[in-house]
């Protein structure tokens, strides 16, 4: 027993932490709360049905018996009421036995199946009735009330092991008895004639079966609640569950879809339900845009592209001009730095240009066109090399940073050369006099990491995710040189390798990581 | 030099035909991937430019391909448009020289037929690199200027031995980072000018007179001073 119940509580704190755990994780969870509404509901119209049916059962049935106890109690009065001589109404206690010696002798059957009477005075000692004795201890006079009595039966089913074939069996009864005080009783009638006291009548119904049936009936009730709670319970977690494992579905795509893979889609389960039908209704929505999208950045390169002809065409005109000019020497210093400032200019434009379209290229491509084993540590070592005059030239210290081992990731050489230095053409742009740049490659678990990190101004992280969108400028860096394409272009370089692209705050300055890379075995 | 050009886009082609002739190429142009893959094979070049992308003929580069099949060694340059970036190393691989993505400087193609072209002079083993005063001694990985030992990190040593290779003759910025650094990517130019300027003044600084020379708009050039120009 010891054991059972330390395993129930056992088994029961088990039951409550997972719960808790359940409720924290899903706090916010609408799941959640229509499995706790469902619950209640349940519960709810339960107790309401047990409450009808007790209602309509025993609450009628035990009014109708105290009807008829009362009933019977007031013809019993009424029948052995006389009137004495000084015209008062008296009960003779004569007439009073005798009726119920006469109504007890009428009902055939114990006292179990019809009314039960007793008359006796005070202290006990009974005069009529079908019961052995007055239950005094019990007995109330201002309300009904239970009693216990006992009836003395033949045993039909053992008739050797009793006593004469007799047994004692307890029955409850529900009664009401009346005080009849002395000064409102004549103890003599006619020729009878009885001691005069205070007398107690008592009339009753055996309600042992109805009470039985109640505390059977309240047993039910009791058990039946609780399967219904643990039930509930149950299903309500199951609802929640299920519906939240569907909903986590929807939410993964979304969050997929939101970084900017717009391939992906729903699955439904083929059931139709209103959740295929979510998933339907969705996934048709993401193929619109995704068309929508595909048309946006097939018109911006055509534009790009549409331009890029002319422009050229421009830029070479100006670069004959300029050669022509120099070679006949007609023309003045000044209109030749004209010329040269415009095919600055219609460089930096095709420039804008060409980078709109290789972001462009870079996003439509598909995978694993061009990747090959990089050392990563030539790799770093390139870039660096390559931007270290003009990190001198700005007066920015450059350092470097490399796990000893040489590692060698799987990359696009081209692409990731480019984004690298993008991010350290950015941090040696933005950094200011005398600062560090810092480049790391790191090797961890999960990949190769590549880290660029500045003491600059820094990106304010509600824009870290705006930087990377094409043309994105912080109003902070419009004064400076750029187009507003380099971190797009690393984001997409990053998102065709399914690396992260992250920005943290360096304090001051910015760090930006690339991981991470794959690590060539 | 005699030069073929097979362009479908007449603009490109008349484009491409003044530059080159002004440079003083003599150019036959055609428009037609099959008719150029005739000539090609039955002519002689100097060097080839080839429009990727050509009506009747799936893939420029299939030309490339069969004319280096028939080991015609006739250096090749690529035209493709835009974007396809990745088609580089395919046009290497199957033999072409240079790989120009549209639109270009006409500037750029210029310098990229020329040094192509010179890559194809036959081909001695040069251990030694002389600009005027200036040598390079590719064994010993040494340069000197007027009896001075010049000491260079690798990577100028890098630029200057390209420099040095095309001397007299333009080298673009983009030329310089292709094939020094050996990767394809789009940086401001200013940076690779940053590295000149570190080369200059190790090169040219001390002397009496420069070798390496800019050339507004189009690149760099090294040559003896006098023939700046």
């Amino acid at each position: 027993m010891n054991d059972q119940t330390r395993f129930g509580d056992s088994f029961f704190q088990f039951g409550v932490r997972k719960i808790r755990r359940f409720i924290q994780t899903k706090r916010k969870s609408y799941s959640l709360l229509l499995g706790v509404i469902y619950a209640i509901v349940l519960i709810s119209s339960l107790i309401f049905v047990l409450i009808f049916i007790y209602h309509s059962s025993f609450a009628r049935q035990l009014s109708e018996i105290d009807q008829r106890i009362s009933n019977e109690l007031s013809k019993l009065i009424r029948h052995s009421t006389v009137i004495n001589a000084q015209n008062q109404t008296i009960i003779a206690i004569p007439k009073l036995v005798e009726t119920i010696q006469r109504k007890v002798s009428r009902q055939s059957d114990s006292p179990t199946n019809s009314t039960i009477f007793i008359l006796a005075t005070r202290d006990g000692q009974r005069y009529a009735g079908n019961i052995s004795h007055l239950p005094l201890k019990q007995v109330q006079f201002d309300e009904l009330f239970e009693f216990e009595f006992s009836v003395a039966e033949r045993d039909l089913e053992n008739l050797d092991s009793a006593v004469d074939g007799v047994i004692e069996s307890k029955h409850t009864g529900r009664a009401q008895a009346l005080l009849l005080k002395q000064e409102f009783v004549t103890s003599v009638w006619r020729r009878f004639s009885y001691p005069q006291s205070d007398y107690v009548l008592l009339v009753g119904r055996d309600v042992t079966d109805i009470e039985e049936l109640e505390s059977l009936l309240f047993r039910v009730f009791v058990l039946s609640l609780i399967i219904t709670l643990v039930l509930a319970i149950v299903g309500a977690v199951l609802t929640s569950m299920v519906i939240s494992r569907r909903l986590v579905k929807i939410n993964q795509t979304c969050r997929m879809v939101m970084e900017g893979n717009f391939s992906h889609r729903i699955k439904t389960n083929g059931s139709h339900d209103g959740f295929d039908q979510l998933a339907d209704n969705f996934n048709d929505m993401l193929s619109q845009i995704e068309v929508l999208m595909e048309e946006i950045r097939r018109v911006s390169d055509n534009i790009a592209h549409d331009l890029i002809t002319p422009l050229n065409r421009l830029r070479n005109r100006l670069e004959k001009l300029a050669l022509e000019s120099e070679k006949a020497s007609s023309m003045q210093a000044q209109d030749q730095q004209s010329i040269e400032a415009a095919i600055q200019d219609a460089d930096a434009m095709l420039s804008t240009f060409k980078a709109l379209l290789r972001i462009s290229k870079v996003e439509s491509k598909s995978l694993t066109d061009n990747i090959t084993e990089v050392n990563s540590q030539e790799l770093i070592n390139d870039v660096f090399e390559y931007y270290e005059p003009y990190a001198e030239e700005r007066d920015v210290l450059m350092e470097r940073i490399i796990d000893a081992a040489s590692v060698n990731i799987l990359a696009d050489r081209d692409l990731i050369f480019q984004a690298i230095a993008n991010l350290l053409d950015n941090a040696i742009k933005f950094a200011p006099a005398k600062s560090r740049v810092r480049i790391e490659g790191n090797k961890h678990e999960k990949g190769f990491e590549i880290v660029v990190c500045d003491n600059g101004p820094g990106i304010p992280e509600e824009y870290h995710e705006k930087v990377c969108r094409r043309f994105y400028r912080l109003d902070s860096s419009r004064t400076t040189a750029g187009n507003g394409l380099g971190l797009s272009l690393v984001s997409a370089v990053a998102r065709y390798h399914s690396l992260e692209l992250v920005f943290e705050d360096n304090q001051p300055g910015l760090k930006a990581r690339l991981r991470y890379f794959q690590i060539a075995s | 030099m005699r030069i073929l050009v097979i362009e479908d886009d007449k603009d490109t082609l008349s484009f491409i035909r003044t530059g080159l002739e002004e440079a003083g190429h003599v150019v036959k142009g055609i428009e037609h991937g099959d008719a150029g893959l005739k000539v090609a094979r039955t002519e002689q070049f100097d060097a080839i430019v080839l429009d990727r992308y050509l009506p009747n003929i799936k893939d420029g580069l299939e030309i490339v391909r069969i004319l280096r099949a028939e080991n015609n060694t006739t250096p090749i340059l690529v035209l493709s448009s835009l974007g396809d970036l990745d088609h580089r190393v395919d046009g290497l691989k199957v033999g072409s020289d240079d790989y120009l993505t549209k639109p270009f400087a006409l500037s750029e193609l210029l310098a990229r037929v020329e040094a192509i072209v010179r890559r194809y002079e036959p081909a001695k083993i040069r251990t030694e690199l002389c600009v005027d005063e200036l040598h390079m001694d590719l064994l010993k990985r040494e340069v000197w200027r007027a009896n001075r030992k010049i000491l260079l990190s690798n990577r100028e040593f890098q630029i200057l031995e390209y420099l040095m290779r095309n001397s007299g003759e333009v080298v673009t910025r983009s030329m310089l980072r292709e094939k020094v650094w050996n990767y394809h990517f789009d940086t401001h130019t200013g940076i690779i000018d940053t590295h000149m300027s570190r080369l200059r003044g190790k090169v040219d600084k001390a002397f009496d007179y420069p070798l390496i020379h800019t050339v507004r708009g189009r690149g760099y050039k090294i040559c003896r001073d006098d023939q700046f120009q």
